[in-house]
């Protein structure tokens, strides 16, 4: 799926933006394509588009919030951002304390992501 | 691979979950030898739900690595007699479990009683709303079985898990903060409620202003340090998250592994072998009694094992499967109506509101367990007044946080681009400040819903494939548009500055890619009438003695209630009438 959908969104790139691969695209090319693919406007000889772009769409988010020991979501940047602790996995003393925030970072399966400085 | 036979048992258990971990309790008590056979792998606390590992979402909640692999063997579905099936390749709808402990490894601990008009539903409705009011294609039967006779095992299993909550009706007095609409109980539950999470307390509140009776998940994870009458120790939930679809790393949810394999798995009576697939029943030329089983080993080798006794333990649709492969009982024909088995395949109807709260109530919804919440049982069975509203059935509804991993359990506002800076704006403004409610409804028995073999689709021995053959009915359709909009007042009491509703509509077809519920019923239903039943009221094969079939097979229609305290009730039933009765005089026993 992936061989499939990459060479054929690259092919499609080159044709329409003058030999250009989706990578060296603009970020508002880029945006252009992703919907092409995902309302299938775009199509490919080999695969579904829209199929290849619900893969990737949902992998892609795997990727983005999964404990970063899969090799996306570095440094846990997206639990960061939206507030989940991860790892941490007991809460046993937050329970039934409602509108207060849990205080900490996320902690990762590998362990805690750059909360402490280096030089102490 | 090399064919051999093995020794004798007294009697051989097919699958090792939560019934077959009961059977081999009660069984070896009564002193028989008694042999597990576990297709999956042996797992445990340790190492296999250690802390951190097991808090990995992408391995364990979306990736499945402890449900069943549908590479070797799935079912075929078809929503109707004029479809053509096909394989249910990657999960979806349902989470059907692998390995020793079975789904019962990687359930959220909700657990419920049948109410007492539950088992004798067509009667119910027959009386209050007369005979008129079940649709014609709806094959609505009576269990056989009474609450009177299962309370004294709904109790067992409760003592077994360390089950939290709060009694609503003891011995016919009901009681404040329970669930008045229960069946009695002989006792108090073992341990009190969990603590209520932020989102269960609005809910609460919520639905006591409107009139409701609110009161906490039955839980099978422990609230107070607890030991059961087994000896096995359980530790209080730690509220981690991962629940469901996960192992508990903590202790704390009840398994067969936390309650009754430390005992078991050390009687000498007793053995387990694993990574052994059963294929078939093997019965006498006549048919009228097994002599045992066949089974692949680890090594492919097939294997026959002989024994007096043959329990199917495995999942739902495992059991009917076994039973259609080996040719016990006589085959549902949807044309006709007639015959039992694959007879009445049910499911269940759910429905959900998420809503999002302002920045000041943040619902930290990563803080979860797999059964704390709150509930209300005011829509369910014939609770209310069904006259005027034209359907057989209802739904819990209940707000019961199992966690906030963000993959699976993240739900944005309609309205939310699916990718790009605006998704990811959203999922950063909403994503702590999120709370959901579902409605848990019932699905009744209908004509054309149920299961046979596939005529297409193998599994990895060549054997056929099960096929499912379903799809919603108007009834169950009515049913969870009426309870939703429940659902949706107690949803906008809770005071979210924006919800979104998710319902089933008239003509809405069953969507298998969705996860809904691992709450797959019927097949081999229980009865007293051998023309409409598969087993009768003790679980056994009718015409088969010495096969009996545990688990949501047995179910003639769903609940709108978890399953699994009803199975494990259902096996200790059984399992009593085999002690008591069938090996004092090894026959029939209805």
């Amino acid at each position: 799926m992936y061989r499939a959908g990459i060479a054929a969104t690259d092919a499609h790139c080159k044709t329409t933006f003058g030999g250009k691969v989706f990578a060296t695209l603009d970020a508002a090319q880029q945006d252009a394509v992703l919907k092409g693919l995902e309302s299938a406007e775009i199509k490919f000889d080999t695969i579904s588009s829209k199929i290849f772009f619900t893969f990737l769409l949902q992998n892609t988010k795997e990727g983005y919030l999964s404990d970063p020991l899969h090799g996306g979501n570095k440094d846990a940047g997206s639990w960061k951002m939206i507030g989940f602790p991860g790892a941490r996995a007991d809460y046993a003393d937050w329970v039934g304390r409602p509108n207060v925030r849990y205080p900490l970072p996320p902690a990762t399966i590998n362990g805690l992501q750059n909360q402490v400085s280096r030089n102490g | 691979m090399a064919k051999l036979t093995k020794p004798s048992v007294d009697a051989v258990l097919v699958g090792f979950g939560w019934t077959g971990a009961i059977m081999g309790m009660e069984l070896t008590a009564a002193g028989l030898q008694v042999l597990a056979l576990e297709r999956g792998e042996n797992r445990d606390t340790a190492p296999d739900f250690a802390y951190p590992r097991i808090t990995d979402e992408l391995t364990y909640g979306i990736r499945g690595k402890l449900f069943q692999n549908l590479a070797k063997e799935t079912v075929t579905v078809r929503h109707g007699l004029a479809d053509i099936a096909v394989p249910y390749r990657q999960l979806g709808s349902f989470l059907p479990g692998d390995g020793v402990g079975g789904a019962g490894v990687h359930w959220n601990g909700q657990n419920w009683r049948a109410l007492p008009d539950d088992l004798r539903i067509r009667s119910r409705y027959e009386e209050r709303y007369g005979k008129k009011f079940i649709p014609q294609d709806m094959q609505l039967q009576a269990w056989g079985v009474s609450y009177a006779e299962l309370e004294p095992h709904f109790d067992q299993f409760e003592k077994v898990c360390g089950m939290s909550g709060k009694a609503g009706n003891l011995k016919g007095v009901i009681q404040t903060g329970g669930n008045p609409f229960e069946g009695p109980r002989a006792n108090e539950f073992p341990l009190p409620p969990m603590a209520a999470l932020s989102s269960a307390l609005l809910f609460d509140k919520a639905a006591r202003e409107l009139g409701y009776h609110p009161f906490p998940q039955a839980s099978a994870n422990a609230s107070r340090p607890y030991t059961n009458p087994h000896g096995a120790q359980l530790g209080p939930c730690n509220f981690c998250g991962f629940c469901e679809r996960y192992g508990c790393y903590n202790y704390s949810k009840a398994s067969p592994q936390t309650t009754l394999l430390p005992t078991l798995l050390h009687r000498k009576n007793f053995e387990l072998r694993t990574r052994s697939h059963v294929i078939r029943v093997n019965m006498t030329a006549d048919g009228k009694r097994a002599t045992g089983v066949t089974y692949i080993d680890a090594q492919g080798n097939e294997i026959e094992q002989p024994a007096d006794l043959v329990v199917l333990c495995a999942y739902q649709f495992h059991n009917v499967r076994l039973l259609l492969l080996s040719n016990i009982g006589k085959r549902y024909d949807p044309a006709t109506g007639t015959g039992v088995v694959g007879r009445n395949y049910a499911y269940q109807l759910l429905g959900g509101v998420t809503m999002f709260f302002d920045k000041s109530q943040p619902m930290n919804p990563f803080i979860g367990a797999g059964a704390s919440g709150s509930v209300v049982d005011d829509f369910y069975g014939d609770n209310f007044d069904h006259g005027p509203l034209g359907f057989i059935g209802g739904a819990s509804l209940s707000c019961i946080n199992t966690g906030g991993r963000p993959i699976q359990q993240t739900s944005l506002p309609t309205g939310t681009p699916a990718w790009g800076a605006g998704w990811k704006r959203a999922i950063k403004d909403n994503y702590l400040y999120t709370a959901s409610i579902g409605s848990q409804g019932s699905v009744m028995g209908y004509r054309d819903n149920y299961l046979d073999l596939d005529p297409t689709y193998k599994d990895i021995y060549g054997q056929p494939l099960l096929r499912m053959t379903f799809d919603w009915k108007a009834n169950d359709i009515a049913m969870t548009q009426f309870t939703t909009t429940k659902l949706q007042a107690i949803a906008k009491a809770m005071g979210p500055r924006d919800m979104k509703v998710n319902v089933r509509k008239p003509g809405d077809h069953y969507d298998l890619r969705v996860y809904q519920s691992t709450h797959n019923t019927g097949g081999a239903p229980m009865g007293t009438d051998p023309t409409t039943s598969a087993v009768n009221r003790f679980l056994q094969v009718w015409d088969v003695p010495n096969v009996f079939v545990m688990g949501a097979s047995a179910f003639p229609q769903n609940f709108g209630y978890n399953p699994t305290g009803m199975v494990a009730a259902l096996a200790y039933w059984s399992a009593t009438a085999i002690r008591e009765k069938y090996l004092k005089s090894p026959g029939a026993l209805a």
